[in-house]
C-alpha cells in the first residue's frame, strides 16, 4: 500500500483491459437508458433482443479472448482467473435467458397484464449482472459489499414489480431480511477488519494466529450475508414468499444470478483466508447445509403450489451449495461449477413452463397441470419439464445425477483426507434428503401424466421450444460434461 | 468495540422486534452504525491508513440507498394496506 500516487493510476490502467466485459455491460446499460429515453411511446420489445444480441457478445468474447491474469487488479481489489471468466459466462447466460423470457412473453400478453417499462427492466436486470460480474472477482471486502449491494437492490425492485399488494409485501419482507443480512455480514467485516488491519483476503490469510473466537465469529457473521443470497438456513425465510408473489419472470431471474456470484465469493472468502481449515467454520457450513437441505425438502412435500414448490427446492438446493464448499480442492470448485450450470438450465427450463402454465390457468396449483401432459401440444416440451425435474432430483441419465455426485464424491474425499466421522454421516443425510426430494419432485410429472386425465393448454410456441432445447441440453451435459468444464 | 456490539445489538433487536416496518429501518441503519464505528476506531491501528475510513464512507453511501429503496417500498406498501405495521402485512401464507 505504501506505492505513491502515479503508481497507482498506472496500475488502474494496466488492469483496465481484463475489465473489458463489464465495461461493455455498462456501456450496454447506458446505451438502454438512451434509447429507452430517446424514442418514446413505442412497443420497446427490441431492448430484449438489443440486451440479448450484446450478450451473445461478451459471452463469445469471454469464451474467447479473455485472458487470465496472475496479478491481482485494480490495486489488489479483483481476481481474474480462469473460475471466475467461466463463472461470468455463466452468469451473461442467465440474463441472455431473461431476455429471451421477457421478449417471448411479452408478445403474447394482452395489455392488461404486460409489464411495461421494458427499459426499466433491462436496466435492473444489467445492473444485478455487473454485480454477478464483480462479486465473481472480488478479492477485497469493500468490492465484494458493493457487488452484494448491487445485487439486492435490483432484486427488491424487481420482486415488487407490478406494484400489486403482494408483491410490494413479498418486497418488504424480502428487503428488511436483505438489509439486516447486508448489516450483519458489513458489521462481521468491520470486526476482521479490527482484527488483521487489512480488507484483503490474502492479508487476512496472513493473520498468522491461531483463529480466536473473535475472528471466528466475525467470519461467520461474514458468511452471513452471502447464506441469505443463497438462502440457505438461518436465512431461509424470504425464499417461499418471494417466489409466491413475485413476476415469475423475475423470479427465474433470481433464483439463478445471485447465487452464482454469492457461491464464488464464499468458497474465495474460505479459501484464501484458509478458514476453511478452522473445525469450527466447519461445524458451521455442515450444519447450515444439513439443516436448510432438511427444510427444504420437509417443507416442499406439503405443498400445492408450484411456485412455493421450487422456493422450497431452492432452499435444499442452498444446502447442497454449501456442503459442496467444504473441500477445497480441485474437485470442488468443478463440482460447484457444474452444479450451478445444471442448476441454471433446469430451474429456467421449469419456471418458463410455470409461468406458462400461471399464463394460460391463472395459478400454479399443482392440480392446474393434471392430464396436461396428453394434449397434442405437449408431445415435445412435456418430456423436456420431466427431464427438467428428474436433473434436479439427480437421477441418471442427467446433468444433475453428474452434479450431485460430484459434490457427494468431494465430501467422501474429504472423508478419506481427515477420516473424521462427521462427513460420512452427513454424506448419509445428503443421500437421505435426495429420496425425500423424489417424493414431491416427482408430483410435477404425476400430475403432468395423470391417466384417464386429458387436459388442453397451449404453450407459447418459443417459450416451449426452448424448455425442449433447455432440457436437450441437460442430456447433452450428461453425455459430454466437457462441455462446461 | 464494546459501544459498537452494544449498538449493533440494539439495533438487531429493534430491526428484528417492532412492529412498524420504518422503525425496523431506523434499526438497520443502527446496525449499520456499529459497524461504522467500528471501521473508524479500528483504522487509527492501521499501519496503511485510510482502509477502514474508506470503507465506512462506502458504508454510508450503501445505506443511503438502501433507505431511497425502503421508503419507495413503504410508500407503496401504506396505499396498498394503509399501514405500515408489519403484523398486519401478511396476507401470503402456507397454502
Amino acid at each position: 500500500m505504501g506505492q505513491d500516487l502515479s503508481s497507482k493510476l498506472s496500475n488502474i490502467v494496466e488492469s483496465l483491459p481484463f475489465l473489458a466485459s463489464e465495461v461493455g455491460i455498462a456501456a450496454l446499460l447506458i446505451g438502454v437508458i438512451l434509447i429507452d429515453l430517446i424514442f418514446a411511446k413505442r412497443n420497446k420489445k427490441y431492448l430484449y433482443a438489443i440486451v440479448g444480441i450484446g450478450l451473445i457478445g461478451d459471452v463469445t468474447y469471454l469464451s474467447l479472448l479473455a485472458e487470465e491474469s496472475v496479478n491481482k487488479l485494480m490495486l489488489f481489489t479483483l481476481v481474474q482467473d480462469n473460475w471466475s471468466i467461466k463463472l461470468r459466462i455463466l452468469s451473461d447466460v442467465c440474463v441472455i435467458l431473461l431476455s429471451i423470457h421477457l421478449y417471448f412473453n411479452s408478445t403474447n400478453e394482452s395489455s392488461k397484464t404486460k409489464l411495461s417499462g421494458e427499459g426499466e427492466w433491462m436496466t435492473m436486470a444489467l445492473g444485478l449482472l455487473i454485480g454477478a460480474h464483480v462479486l465473481t472477482m472480488a478479492n477485497d471486502f469493500i468490492v465484494a459489499i458493493l457487488a452484494l449491494e448491487l445485487m439486492s437492490l435490483p432484486s427488491y425492485l424487481l420482486t415488487a414489480y407490478k406494484g400489486d399488494k403482494k408483491g410490494v409485501e413479498a418486497s418488504i419482507k424480502y428487503f428488511l431480511f436483505g438489509a439486516v443480512a447486508t448489516a450483519i455480514t458489513i458489521y462481521g467485516m468491520s470486526i476482521m477488519y479490527g482484527l488483521t488491519s487489512t480488507i484483503d483476503l490474502q492479508g487476512i490469510a496472513s493473520y498468522n494466529q491461531p483463529f480466536s473466537p473473535l475472528f471466528i465469529t466475525g467470519a461467520i457473521l461474514v458468511m452471513m450475508g452471502f447464506v441469505f443470497k443463497l438462502g440457505g438456513f438461518p436465512m431461509h425465510i424470504w425464499v417461499p414468499d418471494v417466489y409466491q408473489a413475485a413476476p415469475i419472470e423475475s423470479v427465474a431471474f433470481f433464483s439463478t444470478l445471485p447465487k452464482i456470484g454469492a457461491t464464488v465469493f464464499l468458497y474465495r472468502f474460505l479459501v484464501e483466508t484458509t478458514l476453511i481449515e478452522n473445525t469450527y467454520v466447519n461445524y458451521f457450513l455442515l450444519s447450515t447445509g444439513v439443516i436448510s437441505m432438511f427444510i427444504g425438502n420437509l417443507a416442499a412435500i406439503f405443498q400445492n403450489g408450484m411456485r412455493r414448490l421450487m422456493g422450497y427446492s431452492t432452499i435444499a438446493n442452498a444446502g447442497l451449495i454449501v456442503i459442496a464448499l467444504l473441500n477445497k480442492d480441485e474437485i470442488a470448485a468443478n463440482a460447484l461449477f457444474y452444479f450451478l450450470w445444471v442448476y441454471v438450465i433446469a430451474n429456467y427450463a421449469m419456471f418458463y413452463f410455470i409461468g406458462e402454465i400461471e399464463k394460460e390457468k391463472g395459478t400454479d396449483d399443482l392440480k392446474q397441470i393434471e392430464g396436461l401432459g396428453w394434449s397434442n401440444s405437449a408431445a415435445l416440451w412435456g418430456p423436456a419439464v420431466i427431464l427438467a425435474v428428474v436433473s434436479l432430483i439427480g437421477l441418471p441419465p442427467l446433468a444433475g445425477f453428474t452434479a450431485k455426485l460430484l459434490i457427494f464424491t468431494s465430501l467422501w474425499e474429504l472423508y478419506n483426507a481427515n477420516s473424521n466421522l462427521i462427513y460420512i454421516i452427513v454424506l448419509f443425510l445428503g443421500l437421505l434428503n435426495t429420496a425425500i426430494s423424489l417424493v414431491y419432485y416427482l408430483k410435477i410429472p404425476f400430475f403432468l401424466y395423470r391417466r384417464n386425465v386429458k387436459g388442453h393448454i397451449h404453450l407459447n410456441i418459443a417459450l416451449s421450444r426452448f424448455i425442449v432445447i433447455l432440457g436437450v441440453f441437460l442430456v447433452l451435459t450428461f453425455l459430454i460434461p466437457s462441455l462446461i468444464i | 468495540m464494546l459501544g459498537s456490539a452494544f449498538l449493533f445489538c440494539i439495533g438487531l433487536a429493534i430491526a428484528l422486534t417492532k412492529r412498524s416496518a420504518i422503525v425496523a429501518l431506523m434499526g438497520v441503519e443502527l446496525m449499520l452504525n456499529a459497524a461504522n464505528i467500528n471501521l473508524v476506531a479500528f483504522s487509527h491501528r492501521d499501519p496503511s491508513f485510510g482502509e477502514g475510513t474508506a470503507f465506512s464512507i462506502f458504508v454510508i453511501v450503501i445505506a443511503a440507498a438502501e433507505v431511497c429503496v425502503a421508503l419507495a417500498l413503504i410508500i407503496r406498501l401504506f396505499q396498498h394496506f394503509r399501514s405500515v405495521d408489519l403484523h398486519k402485512v401478511n396476507t401470503l401464507k402456507e397454502e
